[in-house]
């Protein structure tokens, strides 16, 4: 691994228990500048705890995560979780703008415009649709130039074409910004679309690091899409008692 | 458009219609005389005894002093509840040393501290006061320790991942999430607030509603003890208005309160 020292983010020798139980035992990681990694794992082995510990929200039993950028060792992260978390009493472009200077309150109405909701700023979040909600999320992702976002599953309560757009769109940020993205997620589609590479997380640790060379944005219908989508699908089901005939 | 105006016609009208009906049949069974004026004075006569009560001055020297004994009682009591509540909200420690003596205490009816209230301070200003204070104290403490408690930890969390500092996640998300709870905790004061006032100044004291209530009775003056109980409904109205003004100025973000700000 000759370009550690170039990668935006460098995870080493991750492990974490809950209660005596091993949630990720030995996880490493390099996340290069630029680059969309999707991780997939059957829920419950460990995607959120690893993605939780990169964001700072709790440590790790050993391990550490480094960044080549930001004094507290990992710049400028950001989070977007399975639900939007929004602030109920702060109108949309308030909720955009969180923690930005007066100065910078601008940068809430361009990220805004960039997921397509700039006449919506006035409004409260409650009166918005899930969808609706995590674009303001994404859109307050992205109103403080992260150099690194990390996405929890943002889309696994939306509608199946809801999702479809908000995967077209997080790619389209996504080439704009040029920011560094960790997506987990649990389908196998999504991990094809979006990542650049996937990897796969079984018993809290890292069984497949598959790259996926293909151009963006990308044919789903395309023969091999469709073999690497099957190549993800096969990972997740390793350990399994019946693996089937995938 | 019409359905709309219909409907916020209905919506001012029709809690008006019981107060209507029981002024008139008030006023029917007392002017045929059915009724002895001693019992229960028409109408007319509780109107002409409060404009002379008011001409006096004596109705508005003794509101002004039960207003203030209620809001003194309202300002120590409520503002200690609400300390303490977010004391024990924010922090573990506090919650675990304060919370359980503070629960046992919420169990002794307010009234049954009067005894001891009088072997304290006897029965002067300080007494009611007293008995006041601790009656806003509970709902005010509990609602505002529950607010504070209840706060989505998710919201929190990402306060802190946007870079959010102590105060700020303290300012812009547990005090916002917490204040629908605090609010209503003060509508609940409000109402103890009122039934402990009657009762501290019918009691015992030498100006106020309930004094002058009291005086009126010993005098067989029903009138004046009608304009006196009067008061106290109005007064309650006024602070549940005040209250309920305080939501929708303060929450106008939260569904319940419909209107757009
Ligand atoms: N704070 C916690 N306390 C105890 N156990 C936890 C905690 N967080 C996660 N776990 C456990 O760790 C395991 C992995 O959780 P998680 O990382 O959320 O999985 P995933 O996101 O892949 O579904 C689960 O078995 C979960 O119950
Ligand atoms: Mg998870």
């Amino acid at each position: 691994m000759g370009t550690a020292e170039a990668a935006l983010l460098n995870v080493a020798g991750l492990h974490k228990s809950y209660s005596g139980r091993e949630v990720l035992r030995g996880v490493d990681l390099q996340l290069q500048y630029g680059e969309a990694v999707a991780i997939v794992g059957k829920s419950g082995c460990g995607k959120s705890t690893l993605l939780r510990i990169i964001a700072g929200l709790e440590k790790p039993d050993r391990g550490t995560v480094t960044s080549s950028r930001g004094s507290e060792g990992r710049g400028n992260v950001r989070v977007m979780f399975q639900d939007a978390r929004l602030l109920p009493w702060k109108r949309v472009r308030d909720n955009v703008a969180l923690n930005l200077k007066p100065v910078e309150r601008d940068r809430a109405i361009l990220a805004l415009e960039q997921v397509g909701l700039q006449n919506r700023g006035d409004e409260w979040p409650s009166v918005l649709s899930g969808g609706q909600k995590q674009r303001v999320a994404l859109a307050r992702a992205l109103a403080s130039s992260p150099n690194l976002l990390l996405l929890d599953e943002p889309l696994g309560a939306l509608d199946a074409l809801t999702r479809l757009e908000m995967q077209q769109l997080i790619e389209k940020v996504w080439k704009e910004q040029q920011f560094s993205m960790l997506l987990v997620t649990h389908d196998a589609e999504e991990a094809a679309a979006l990542g650049d590479r996937v990897i796969s997380l079984t018993d809290g640790a890292i069984t497949l690091d598959h790259k996926i060379e293909l151009p963006r944005p990308r044919n789903r219908s395309h023969p091999d899409f469709i073999r690497a989508k099957q190549a993800i699908l096969a990972s997740l089901i390793v350990g399994e008692p019946d693996p089937g005939e995938e | 458009m019409t359905v709309t105006r219909l409907g916020s016609l209905r919506q001012t009208l029709f809690p008006w219609i019981v107060p209507v009906a029981a002024v008139t049949v008030w006023f029917a069974v007392t002017v045929t005389g059915h009724v002895p004026q001693r019992i229960l004075p028409s109408p007319i006569t509780v109107a002409n005894s409060a404009i002379a009560l008011t001409r006096s001055g004596e109705l508005p020297r003794d509101l002004a002093v039960s207003a203030a004994r209620a809001f003194s009682g309202l300002l120590i009591g409520g503002g200690l509840g609400f300390t303490l509540g977010f004391i024990t909200g924010l922090s573990t420690t506090a919650h675990l040393v304060f919370d359980s003596s503070i629960q046992m205490f919420r169990t002794v009816p307010n009234l049954a501290l009067l005894p001891l209230v009088i072997v304290w301070f006897g029965i002067g200003e300080e007494a009611r006061i007293f008995m006041i204070s601790a009656a806003v104290f509970f709902p005010l403490y509990l609602n505002t320790h529950h607010g504070i408690r209840s706060v989505d930890k998710g919201l929190v969390e990402m306060g802190s991942v946007y870079g959010l500092n102590r105060g700020g996640i303290f300012t812009q998300i547990i005090l916002p999430a917490a204040l629908p709870s605090i609010l209503n905790g003060l509508r609940l004061a409000l109402g103890t607030m009122w039934v402990t006032l009657i009762v501290a100044e019918t009691l015992a004291a030498e100006a106020g509603i309930g004094t002058m209530t009291a005086q009126a009775r010993e005098f067989m003056r029903t009138d004046i003890v009608l304009v006196g109980t009067i008061v106290y409904a109005l007064l309650g109205k006024l602070a549940d208005a005040i209250a309920r003004l305080l939501e929708r100025k303060l929450l106008p973000w939260n569904p319940a309160y419909s209107s757009r700000g």
